[in-house]
């Protein structure tokens, strides 16, 4: 116990001095420890760790791969910063499979969330968002909850990016950034599913104000399953190349910034792919769904289209607003600047999956 | 456009945070070889993500952030296996390997490893990282109650473990 008053680092010391305290450790109670004051603990941890001192090349590296990791992050359009900035401001991101966005995590953890609930289909982009773990959700300064985290983790990420975003933040532009209420007019559509079950869509936000101004964000893409009872994982990821949402721009094309005009709109596409892997398996339970689910699913013995079909025609027996109403998959759009919501769609499907987004896309 | 600010102030956080936050990893991490790629990648989360660095005075609070949160092992080994595949880091200078080997056999480093990670994060952050116990609840995700129950019960073990050692 006597060393902790000295350092003990000296490698080749024996610090055999033992100063006879025999205080049991004591339990819970006060912080201050007797016999080890603060400031002796505090020049042990300094002593210890003096002699570290950084590579030679430790800042040639970081100069190199800072610009290196913002490209990538280019390509893998995230709005983090714009979930954190939302969920500063308290809206209801009704998220009940995983959000995503790591800009800025994160976090640490908010990428590595973003990994970790990314299914199967999820496919090339989770490696390199693996990387930046969660800088934006966790990372960086994200999530600190970073451990053990299933698909319900995911609102702490959440938390983290909250608590790392500062919504005065903004990126410098060449026209001031477009604040929440000069976006508005906003709309989404999506199509008909291919026979994959996939189904394309995109939101339009329209420049609403008299003044050009520059959006610094993508915002965020939230999806909530309606029409069934029990709650299906749908994941939200950013569009990378080779995932399966293949009909998406190539994220290589977005602008690293887009100034609006007035009048002008911005385009944020997706893809819903529903999970085939395991659609069947986590819908055929009868469990709480409805008729609709139940039939749906049972016809659909091959694909995932299959079984929504099923349900489509039981839903429009059944009617809508209890719970035989068509499994949909309702997916919204937040501007970056937050509330409110500028639009939503949805999406007919009982099946879990995943949304893949894209960034900001200037409108045609 | 922004680069060029960006990398000013990458230098600037580099020279006044970067070795202190080298301390921050080694006393968090069980194995200290891996301190600088922790806060190499610490550094590159936090000033790739532009948001981040508009705020010099937060710029610390989040490469601590980063750093406790990679400190933790399954996200270091990930980083770790990604800096296998892509991008070797050269071999450190005689001087740095050093220091390491040094820190390898230092009493304190060696006690802080038999610690809950938990205690150990609390006690680095408290008094290594000099952050009040708000702060530590706060970078940690815990209550302040749990930061004193930590911080004491670590403490305590923190003893046990250098007597033992001794």
């Amino acid at each position: 116990m006597s060393d902790l008053h000295g350092r003990p680092g000296a490698p080749d010391e024996d610090p055999r001095g033992v100063d006879g305290g025999e205080e049991t450790p004591q339990r819970g109670g006060g912080f201050e420890p007797d016999g080890l004051d603060e400031d002796a603990l505090r020049s042990l941890f300094h002593g210890s760790v003096a002699d570290l001192e950084p590579s030679p090349d430790a800042l040639e590296r970081l100069h190199h791969a800072v610009p290196v990791r913002r490209a990538r992050r280019r390509q893998a359009l995230v709005g983090a910063g714009a979930l954190a900035v939302v969920a500063a401001v308290g809206i209801p991101v009704f998220l009940f499979g995983g959000v995503l966005p790591d800009d800025d995590r994160d976090s640490v953890t908010a990428h590595e969330t973003q990994g970790q609930t990314q299914g199967p289909a999820a496919g090339a982009g989770e490696s390199s968002r693996g990387t930046e773990g969660s800088e934006d959700s966790g990372e960086s300064a994200g999530g600190r909850h970073s451990e053990g985290q299933g698909p319900s983790g995911e609102r702490q990420d959440t938390e983290g990016a909250d608590r790392g975003a500062d919504p005065s933040d903004t990126l410098v532009g060449s026209a001031p950034s477009c604040g929440r209420e000069q976006l508005g007019a906003g709309s989404g559509d999506s199509g008909e599913p291919d026979e994959q079950g996939r189904v394309y869509g995109s939101f339009r936000v329209t420049n609403t104000s008299g003044e050009a101004c520059s959006v610094q964000g993508e915002g965020v893409v939230g999806a909530a399953m309606q029409g069934t009872s029990t709650r299906k994982p749908v994941r939200i990821v950013d569009h990378t190349p080779g995932d399966p949402a293949a009909g998406l721009p190539d994220p290589a094309s977005e602008a690293d910034e887009l100034v609006l005009e007035p009048g002008a709109a911005y385009l944020v596409r997706f893809a819903w792919v529903p999970d085939s892997a395991t659609c069947k398996d986590s819908s055929a339970p009868p469990g709480g769904e409805g008729p609709g689910a139940v039939a749906g699913d049972g016809t659909g013995e091959e694909s995932d289209d299959e079984g929504d079909e099923g349900k489509d025609d039981d839903g429009g027996e059944g009617g809508s607003g209890g719970p035989e109403e068509d499994p949909l998959v309702v997916i919204s759009h937040t501007p970056d600047g937050g509330t409110p919501q500028a639009a939503d769609t949805a999406v007919k499907s009982s099946c879990p999956g995943t949304v893949y987004r894209t960034g900001v896309l200037p409108a045609g | 456009m922004t680069a060029g600010t960006t990398v000013d102030h990458l230098t600037e956080t580099y020279r006044t945070h970067y070795k202190s936050l080298l301390g921050l990893a080694a006393l968090l991490l069980d194995d200290t070889a891996s301190c600088e790629d922790v806060v190499q990648e610490a550094f590159i989360r936090v000033h790739s993500a532009r948001k981040r660095v508009r705020d010099p005075e937060k710029t610390l609070a989040y490469l601590r952030q980063t750093v406790v949160n990679l400190s933790r092992s399954a996200l270091r080994r990930r980083i770790i296996g990604l800096k296998l595949l892509s991008k070797p880091m050269p071999d450190m200078a005689s001087a740095e390997e050093g220091a390491y080997e040094r820190l390898e056999r230092d009493d304190l480093i060696n006690a802080m490893r038999g610690l809950q990670r938990r205690q150990r994060e609390v006690l680095v952050l408290r008094y290594f990282a000099d952050m009040t116990e708000a702060q530590v609840a706060e970078v940690l995700g815990l209550s302040l109650g749990s930061v004193k129950a930590y911080g004491s019960r670590g403490i305590a073990a923190l003893r046990v473990a250098m007597e033992a050692a001794s």
